[in-house]
């Protein structure tokens, strides 16, 4: 598609207060193994080699965004509306019925009017691409997947009892370039090299599957021998797990499942810390005041970022509607700080006004290092240690979560026992109040924080 | 002839048949597959209006078979011709066949499907798809001050499909309506949310009394008081919606083919085994018409008109669910085995997968014990009624469920005590779970919107349902 003959036929289009033009080239590359196929004999599952991948995907391709924002006074009122749309065609004649039907859109909402990205705006220079991927020739690339998968197998035919059932690996290149009625713009590269593995434990009539999810935007954060030998753990762990037990006192949250619990994905700091929740009134945010409500904080503060410029983050950004991304605290030391948000929302709340620059989006969740080492968190008394969840989700409103354990553990007096199933249970904000961050650290996805947590006070419904 | 598909598809539509055979000309067999949307979207909050025309994302899949592997190439750019062209001959010159099982084309076929409706959608214009939108999020804004942020979404979709093999040529225009209002109260010290959905093909079913959003609006002011339930086991009746993501989760993630082939149900070794209580009847069925997960065929081009049935009286069935790639790899190794219309893809550039349409339990007739809902909340005792479905993950090789729901209502001496409980966990080992179903009411509901992963990804719209189902799960 031409992008400067688009380009031209937005400028000229009449009735618009402003426009964000967005065109990604993406090249992608899908392999999927099944490495063995499983027949049933006598009760028994019977593995036959398949050495052949089930799919292979090559996908080229390009898109065209656009966002209008339209001004119109009604009834002597201000208002303004948005709409974003897709061009498939450079054809002006098409291009001018999309925007024809994002003006119609965005012409009948009744917003109050906010502010654009202006001329002055600064991006960030944020790391997005693997130069080893963004440069290589498309046979290059396919032979670097089947190399991981092949690394993957090889490190897994080590485990004993374990197999890898399914292996999906996923390359996409990007190369945007944003330009905006202010007569900005910008080009970056993005690469992505994510993966997700299956590992099945067996071993005579116990068997368990743990998935590997793994996202990065470089190969080599994908370590073949690390990632096999922690998700076949995780299989045979849970293979041999037993009944889970009824439980109230501290849990330790440990690896994967620590990751879960703290990141924005799935706790309600995406919603409360949200400028636009502010506004609405539907957020318990209020700034310098404890995120925990008035319990006496029993454990260490959380600390607490937002942050899109973690060099090759997955949730890393430059900018997100033309708008550029910043890094920001929305809790220090257990007390609201900043709001993540957009410049509509920012300036709703007047922060514009008093010189903060908005966020843009949620970026990778970033938690400063705990002051106890990770074996100490265990404590000498009984504990529960939770290391996966089945799908961890506080509700985003009131906090409150009751989720599946995966894969956890009893440990007492010096004896460990495994469990699988069960609830825990508990309020996400009240847990604040009394949490404990191990000194180490790890990076799972966009998590950049503890690799513990011990919270002081959770129930198990077994 | 005319198939009131957009111009530029109806246009694809003929070209298809020339793709398929330049790449049959290196491989033994081939397809394309196109998908597109359209459609509006409303959404109203106390801050936001926004109205958007749904993206088209148009985009083709060309794949080709060489006797072990699929080989596919997917773009967004359908209208170059010359390089569709171009991108089949270089997706198959590499190419070398390998002895190994070869799909069927199927006798020969062109047809179009459409979804049928009351309110043609695409005549409604955007002034009333918003005072439908308005209307909603007045009602729940007038309702109580504690309910601080109403929120009405209007969606309208247009799914349009095109597959070509050398004997098919199929296209589909599935259309979905739905409003969902989302209310969420706080009263300074707690925040709750609450939602509904309704779903149809056409603009009727936005047609939602306001009654029954002024019902939506009361249970959110009274979750301010719900209690937290205790954790333990308890006996509880699902709504329709639960009781179907129950046999979603259980034997429809169980039953898929692709699972089954490479170890990771344990749903294999009981094939022809009993599951569940002779109750239990689970079915997945994608040409049930109108529905959130209704498609006309798959994204391998089976036509949806049989229902796979997956346990019939409690017993597990071969039946499983289907898509090419797992129906070519076991249909010698498991006698029976049939091609079903459960392949299906997320966007036209992931893979296609078995997955699951529209999954439900059968309800009971009368005849057989069957009883209306009333009946069974007097018939159960000391028992909580679980309403109104959030998430449910599946466990296909540990036989673990996990389902969360906004809310449970006591039921204390075969009666509803007005006692609620805000945001309910349910969990249970699915033989378990399953075993236990004592009670199927002769209601028949799958009219819910969704979508389901695999496992974290790989979203597909689905729908589940069925009658109300009483078990025992454990409750936190």
């Amino acid at each position: 598609m031409n992008i400067d003959k688009v380009k031209a036929i937005v400028a000229k289009t009449e009735g618009l207060a402003g426009w964000v033009l967005r065109r990604t080239e993406t090249d992608a590359t899908t392999v999927i193994r099944l490495p063995g196929v499983y027949t049933v004999e006598n009760g028994r599952f019977i593995r036959h080699d398949n050495p052949h991948p089930r799919e292979v995907i090559n996908a080229p391709g390009e898109e065209v965004w656009v966002t209008v924002y339209c001004r119109r006074t009604k009834d002597g009122v201000e208002q303004m509306g948005e709409a974003q749309g897709q061009f498939v065609s450079d054809d002006e004649s098409a291009v001018k019925a999309t925007l024809a039907s994002l003006i119609a859109a965005a012409s009948g909402q009744p917003n109050q009017p906010y502010p654009l990205v202006d001329k002055n705006a600064v991006y960030p220079k944020v790391e997005l691409a693997d130069p080893r991927l963004i440069d290589a020739t498309r046979p290059e690339l396919l032979a670097r997947v089947q190399q991981f998968s092949d690394d993957v197998l090889k490190a897994t035919a080590a485990e004993a009892g374990v197999d890898v059932s399914n292996l999906e690996v996923f390359v996409r290149r990007f190369h945007s370039r944003v330009e905006t009625n202010a007569g900005l713009r910008i080009e970056y590269p993005a690469t992505r090299a994510d993966a997700e593995i299956c590992f099945i434990a067996r071993f005579e009539d116990k068997v368990a599957e743990h998935t590997a999810r793994l996202r990065a935007r470089r190969f080599e954060e994908l370590d073949p021998v690390k990632l096999v030998t922690v998700g076949a753990a995780q299989a045979r762990g849970i293979a041999e797990a037993g009944p889970p037990p009824q439980y109230h006192g501290p849990v330790v949250l440990s690896g994967e499942a620590a990751s879960d619990f703290i990141r924005l994905e799935a706790q309600p700091l995406a919603l409360h810390c949200g400028a636009r929740a502010v506004y609405e009134k539907t957020s318990r945010y209020e700034k310098g005041k404890p995120a925990s409500g008035t319990a006496p904080l029993l454990g260490d503060a959380l600390t607490l970022f937002s942050d899109p410029l973690v060099p090759f983050g997955v949730s890393s950004r430059i900018e997100a509607d033309a708008l550029p991304s910043r890094r920001v605290a929305l809790l220090e030391e257990g007390r609201y700080a900043e709001l993540f948000g957009t410049l509509r929302f920012y300036h709703y709340l007047g922060l514009l006004e008093q010189g903060s620059q908005p966020t843009g989006y949620p970026g990778n969740t970033v938690v400063p290092p705990g002051k106890t080492k990770a074996a100490d968190l265990l404590g000498s008394e009984r504990v529960v240690v939770v290391k996966t969840f089945s799908d961890f989700r506080a509700d985003p409103a009131s906090g409150d979560f009751a989720s599946e354990v995966r894969l956890g553990e009893v440990r007492e007096k010096g004896k460990v026992t495994p469990f699988k199933g069960g609830l825990l249970v508990g309020n996400w904000f009240a847990a604040l109040a009394d949490m404990r961050f191990s000194q180490e650290t790890m990076v799972m996805g966009d998590y950049y924080g503890p690799s513990a947590i011990r919270v002081g006070n959770l129930q198990v419904a077994g | 002839m005319n198939h009131n598909l957009p111009p530029e598809l109806e246009s694809l539509r003929g070209f298809l048949p020339e793709l398929v055979a330049e790449a049959e000309k290196k491989v033994p067999y081939a397809s394309a597959l196109v998908t597109q949307s359209a459609g509006e979207m409303v959404v109203k909050s106390p801050a936001d209006e926004r109205t958007n025309p749904i993206p088209p994302q148009p985009g083709i899949r060309i794949s080709a078979w060489d006797g072990a592997t699929f080989h596919s190439v997917a773009t967004s750019r359908i209208e170059d011709r010359d390089y569709l062209r171009r991108l089949t001959r270089e997706l198959v010159e590499t190419i070398t066949v390998k002895p190994g099982p070869m799909p069927e084309a199927g006798p020969q076929m062109d047809k179009h499907f459409a979804s049928e409706f009351k309110e043609d959608p695409a005549q409604v214009t955007t002034q009333q798809r918003q005072d439908v939108c308005r209307h909603a999020f007045d009602l729940l804004k007038d309702f109580d001050a504690r309910i601080v942020a109403p929120r009405a979404m209007y969606g309208y979709t247009r799914e349009y499909r095109l597959f070509c093999n050398r004997g098919k040529l199929l296209s589909s225009d599935v259309s979905g309506v739905s409003l969902y209002v989302m209310p969420m109260a706080s009263d300074g010290k707690k925040q709750v949310m609450n939602y509904e959905g309704f779903n149809g093909t056409g603009h009727e079913a936005s047609r939602v009394p306001d009654e029954k959003i002024r019902e939506v609006a009361d249970l959110t002011v009274r979750y301010l008081s719900a209690d937290k339930i205790t954790p333990g086991e308890y006996r509880v009746i699902l709504d329709p919606d639960i009781t179907g993501t129950l046999a979603h989760e259980s034997f429809g993630h169980g039953c898929e083919m692709d699972a089954l082939m490479r170890g990771a149900a344990r749903a294999a070794l009981y094939v022809g085994k009993r599951v569940g209580s002779d109750l239990v009847n689970i079915v997945d069925f994608g040409g049930l018409p109108g529905r959130n997960g209704s498609i006309f065929f798959s994204d391998d081009g089976v036509l949806a008109h049989e229902p796979a049935v997956l346990v019939k009286d409690g017993i597990l069935q071969p039946t499983l669910m289907t898509d090419l790639y797992s129906y070519l790899h076991m249909r010698d190794r498991l006698p029976g085995l049939k091609l079903s219309a459960n392949g299906r893809l997320e966007a036209y550039d992931h893979p296609i997968y078995a997955r699951m349409t529209n999954t439900y339990f059968l309800p009971l007739p009368k005849e057989r014990g069957g009883m209306t809902k009333d009946e069974m909340i007097a018939d159960s005792g000391d028992a909580i009624l679980i309403e109104q479905l959030t998430s449910g993950m599946e466990d296909p090789l540990g036989w673990g469920v996990q389902l969360q729901a906004l809310r449970g209502r006591e039921i204390k001496a075969g009666k509803l005590t007005g006692k609620l409980f805000y945001q309910v966990g349910m969990t249970g080992y699915v033989p378990d779970v399953l075993a236990s179903i004592d009670g199927l009411t002769t209601e028949f509901d799958v009219s819910s919107g969704g979508f389901c992963g695999k496992g974290h990804k790989e979203v597909v719209r689905v729908s589940t349902g069925g009658p109300f189902v009483r078990c025992r799960m454990k409750l936190g």
